[in-house]
């Protein structure tokens, strides 16, 4: 089997794979992985082209035996006129955009000065990259920069944020809409399970002890054994602190971007589990005591939460 | 010891010693050219006058700045107008340092080394002047998404579009010229190096204006994209027809042949697979970490808010990169020794007396005949001049604005000049080259507003001499780092990263902790910013020493919230005092000066609503 015959082959295989993919195929999957059955298709349909082009060779090669010689060599030329014309278009377009004289005639358009033996030969600039250029200027020059200046059809850089957190808040609602067991700080609630507790310990372990130790003792960040809270006890208080993060420049930073709404309740759970444990080198308390106003046998009145005003400016003076 | 300013971080006495240096290249070169005895220039020449004149003006005119002393100065423009003229300039360092010269190379050493003609004069000529016409242009494409005002942006954007024909004119011109001696090309290490230089040009100079679109720019720019992107130009360009014209010249220039063809070979294969493996995975780690850094859980969050995340994804990424890189300097090596070999084994030089005659006088103006062009090759001077003005247009209409127009940059009232002991932590900050990690540039994007905080305005760099954007984020950007943590994970995380962030790949900073801070000169700096604009009063200058000194021990005194670093600290002091040793305070260290600093970034004008930002911004 010739190139050219391979090459339909491979051709026909590769379409006949693309509309079964078009036509079976579903978002996320393959068509061939959905139906195998599809293989055996695309096997038979390889096999009838391989015979196709291979009876065709056949059949040709006993035509040409039945031939005269004359007649052979009539036939020999033809083919080889035929090759001949093969992507002359292409060529003849190729050359046409190069626009440069031929190697033997390159004589005539050789230039009289050389250069330490450098000749220079004048030919014409390609027309590709004369058109290149120009299309170049009309798009930069032109087009690119009326569309923002002289228009004003596209939006500057700051409009074009401002769209960008637009689509971007509507599709959350739309997913909050239809999402389920979304955690957040009204509806966080102390986890109990040993695997909750064991993942909250990873990420306490990946996250927290630079600040407050395995042992939840604190060092940079305050000791999370005592019942002393800056910013206020209870799984809620902590879910938030971790959320959100403490006092600007002093307390921890803001955790919401690196830890799901589920891995910060685990690990705010496991935060909880500290209390009353006796740690390796506790810190001083900070902060007061606090006592959960929810709870049932509350009779004295619940210290205030101390909670930062997370909208506030901070100006510097 | 640095200015922080990319490929100019040399200090002013350096600066001052390179323009003296240029100054005399260049009235070598003239000089030359005037009594030269081939009456037209060759196109070659072209390049090198238009590479003096350019890299003499980008030269001068960037590393503008005031000294405080021998080795420390501050730029002379502030905050944006800095970026803008630094990226004038640090774009074209490339173009007039990179790439006209090589391509002045090329012209001379492809059809020398291939025994052909130049293939087309008037192409040399159209793509020569609108070249350097247009590239001078398009550095604003380093600053897309900035604080730059959009319009100056825009004009680099398009500028970098148009540039596309004109970069390719020198490697149509190149390649086209061997037609005819591709045959040779199979054979000659030579051309083989300068065609897969040429290539390399192509497809930098391709990559190139597709880079400054803006949509592509925001996924490559801060990443390892634009770092493959050099790469391809520096090792495969430059580096590439250096080793052509090194093994080109050497046998010419010791009578004899080169020592080992098969060498040679072997040095070309092994530095394109060098080329290759430095530069793909340097593509993929862009993509990866640019794609990771924009991609949103769908309840809004970022998926990946560990900035460690988007590293630890890419490190198999600089391991490949590393052997890219060793194969590359390998095959350099192999260059060496085959150059020592040829040379030892070439014959001793006699001089060859050349002659030319003196040239003839010939009118001043155009003869009968004679191309306008053609009469321009061989007026030196006057070319000298021509290309002058081709190269002073785009920077002038780009730059001046910037200096002159008084609401170029809308004013922010909270914004103020740094306290004294910031100002410290500053130049602490430039000593260490946090720049060529961390920007201080967040872009007016929904993921990096999310990581980072409220976006760059213009008007938050006003008192930067010299600016701090950087343009890569190895590590996280700081623009808003003030505030974010307290002084002691910033403390511990100088000391040892990975104790606060575990997996991080920065280096120790120890000697920050250790070291006196020499704050002697406070008040001399503070002079030289009020020279350049920035209002510190009198008595601010005045009263710095005792200001600092407040604001060191406040954070000392913060310091010591940590129990570990009391008890550890106390036990230093305590072992100083019994073995009568001098004993540093922590405030009087040098990484109080710059916890200061980073404490102190991004903070006036932070909020934590958006909302509450127009009650800040003046307009």
């Amino acid at each position: 089997m010739n190139k050219s015959a391979l090459f339909r082959i491979i051709i026909f295989m590769i379409l006949a794979l693309v509309l079964f993919e078009l036509v079976a195929g579903k978002e996320g999957t393959w068509a061939v992985q959905e139906y195998p059955l599809i293989w055996l298709i695309l096997g038979v349909l390889f096999l009838c082209a391989y015979l196709l082009e291979t009876s065709v060779k056949t059949l040709e090669r006993v035509l040409y035996n039945t031939l005269s010689d004359e007649a052979k060599e009539r036939y020999d030329a033809a083919t080889i006129a035929r090759k001949e014309q093969e992507f002359s278009g292409i060529k003849s377009t190729y050359a046409k955009m190069l626009g440069s004289k031929p190697i033997e005639d390159e004589g005539e358009i050789e230039l009289d000065h050389n250069y330490d033996g450098i000749r220079e030969l004048d030919n014409n600039l390609p027309p590709w990259w004369v058109y290149l250029f120009y299309a170049s200027i009309v798009f930069g020059g032109v087009v690119y920069l009326a569309k923002y200046h002289v228009f004003d059809i596209a939006p500057d850089q700051a409009e074009e944020y401002l769209q960008e957190v637009a689509i971007a808040e509507k599709e959350i609602e739309e997913y909050k809409k239809t999402a389920k067991n979304l955690i957040d700080v009204n509806t966080v609630t102390l986890l109990t399970d040993a695997s909750d507790l064991k993942a909250g310990q990873g990420i306490f372990q990946d996250n927290c002890i630079a600040c407050h130790k395995a042992d939840g003792g604190g060092g940079i960040g305050p000791n999370l054994t005592d019942r002393h809270w800056i910013l206020g006890g209870g799984i809620k208080n902590v879910f938030n602190t971790i959320s959100e993060g403490g006092r600007d420049g002093k307390g921890m930073v803001s955790w919401k971007a690196d830890l799901s709404p589920s891995e910060m309740a685990q690990v705010a759970s496991y935060v909880m589990s500290f209390q009353g444990t006796t740690p390796a080198e506790p810190k001083e308390a900070e902060g007061e005591i606090w006592e959960d106003p929810d709870a049932p046998k509350d009779v004295a009145p619940a210290a205030p939460e101390t909670q930062v005003d997370s909208t506030a400016v901070t100006f510097n003076d | 010891m640095t200015s922080s300013k990319e490929y100019a971080e040399l200090e002013w006495p350096i600066d001052i010693a390179i323009a003296l240096i240029w100054v005399a290249f260049g009235v070598n070169l003239i000089g030359t050219l005037i009594k030269r005895r081939q009456r037209h220039l060759y196109v070659a020449i072209w390049f090198y006058i238009a590479t003096f004149v350019t890299v003499a003006v980008l030269h001068i005119f960037n590393s503008m700045a005031l000294p405080v002393n021998m080795f420390k100065s501050y730029s002379a423009y502030a905050g944006v107008q800095d970026a803008l003229v630094q990226w004038w300039y640090g774009h074209n360092a490339v173009a007039f340092f990179l790439t006209t010269p090589f391509l002045g190379l090329m012209y001379y050493f492809v059809p020398k080394a291939a025994n052909r003609p130049v293939y087309s004069y008037r192409l040399s000529i159209i793509h020569f002047w609108s070249l350097i016409f247009i590239y001078i242009w398009a550095g604003p494409h380093h600053l897309l998404y900035s604080a730059l005002p959009d319009w100056a942006q825009n004009l680099g954007v398009a500028f970098s579009i148009m540039l596309l024909a004109p970069s390719w004119g020198g490697m149509i011109n190149g390649l086209l010229t061997l037609r005819g001696a591709w045959d040779k090309v199979r054979t000659s290490p030579v051309l083989k190096f300068m065609v897969v230089a040429i290539t390399g040009y192509g497809m930098a100079t391709f990559e190139g204006p597709l880079l400054s679109l803006k949509n592509v720019n925001a996924i490559a720019h801060f990443s390892d994209w634009i770092i493959a992107h050099v790469h391809v130009g520096a090792l495969a360009w430059n580096g590439f027809m250096t080793f052509g014209i090194i093994y080109y010249l050497v046998p010419i220039l010791f009578k004899t042949k080169l020592a080992s063809t098969k060498l040679a070979n072997f040095h070309f294969w092994i530095g394109t697979l060098g080329i290759i493996l430095y530069a793909l995975p340097m593509y993929v780690a862009g993509f990866v970490q640019a794609f990771m850094w924009k991609q949103f859980n769908p309840d809004g969050t970022l998926a990946y808010g560990n900035f460690l995340e988007t590293v630890n994804e890419i490190m198999p990424m600089y391991w490949m990169r590393a052997i890219g890189g060793t194969l590359y300097i390998a095959g350099m090596l192999v260059l060496v020794y085959n150059v020592i070999m040829t040379i030892r084994q070439g014959s001793a030089v006699t001089d060859e007396l050349v002659e030319a005659a003196p040239l003839t006088r010939v009118s001043k103006k155009r003869t009968a005949s004679e191309g306008w062009h053609t009469w321009l090759e061989r007026k030196p001077l006057k070319m000298t001049l021509y290309a002058t003005v081709a190269i002073l247009i785009g920077g002038l209409v780009q730059i001046v604005p910037s200096l002159m127009v008084d609401d170029y940059i809308p004013v922010i009232s909270s914004v103020k000049p740094y306290s004294p002991l910031e100002l410290e932590g500053r130049d602490i900050y430039i000593r260490e080259g946090c720049v060529g990690c961390h920007s201080q540039m967040i872009r007016p994007f929904r993921s990096e507003v999310e990581r980072y905080g409220e976006y760059s305005k213009a008007g938050e760099y006003v008192y930067d001499h010299p600016f701090l954007f950087g343009s890569k984020r190895t590590g996280p950007d700081l623009m808003r780092i003030g505030g974010k943590y307290n002084d002691n994970w910033h403390l511990n995380h100088f000391y040892d990263p990975q104790t606060t962030s575990s997996g991080s790949i920065m280096p120790s900073y120890k000697w920050l902790i250790e070291n006196e801070h020499d704050r002697s000169e406070t008040q001399d700096k503070m002079e030289v910013m009020v020279s350049l604009g920035v209002p510190y009063s009198p008595a601010d200058i005045e009263n710095a020493p005792e200001t600092m000194a407040a604001q060191a021990l406040k954070i000392e005194l913060s310091l010591m919230n940590d129990p570990d670093f009391a008890k550890i600290y106390n036990a230093d002091k305590k072992y100083a005092q019994e073995n009568g040793e001098e004993f540093v305070e922590m405030r009087d260290r040098e990484v109080v000066s710059i916890i200061a600093y980073l404490q102190r970034l991004g903070t006036d004008i932070k909020v934590k609503n958006a909302d509450d930002l127009s009650i800040n911004l003046n307009d």
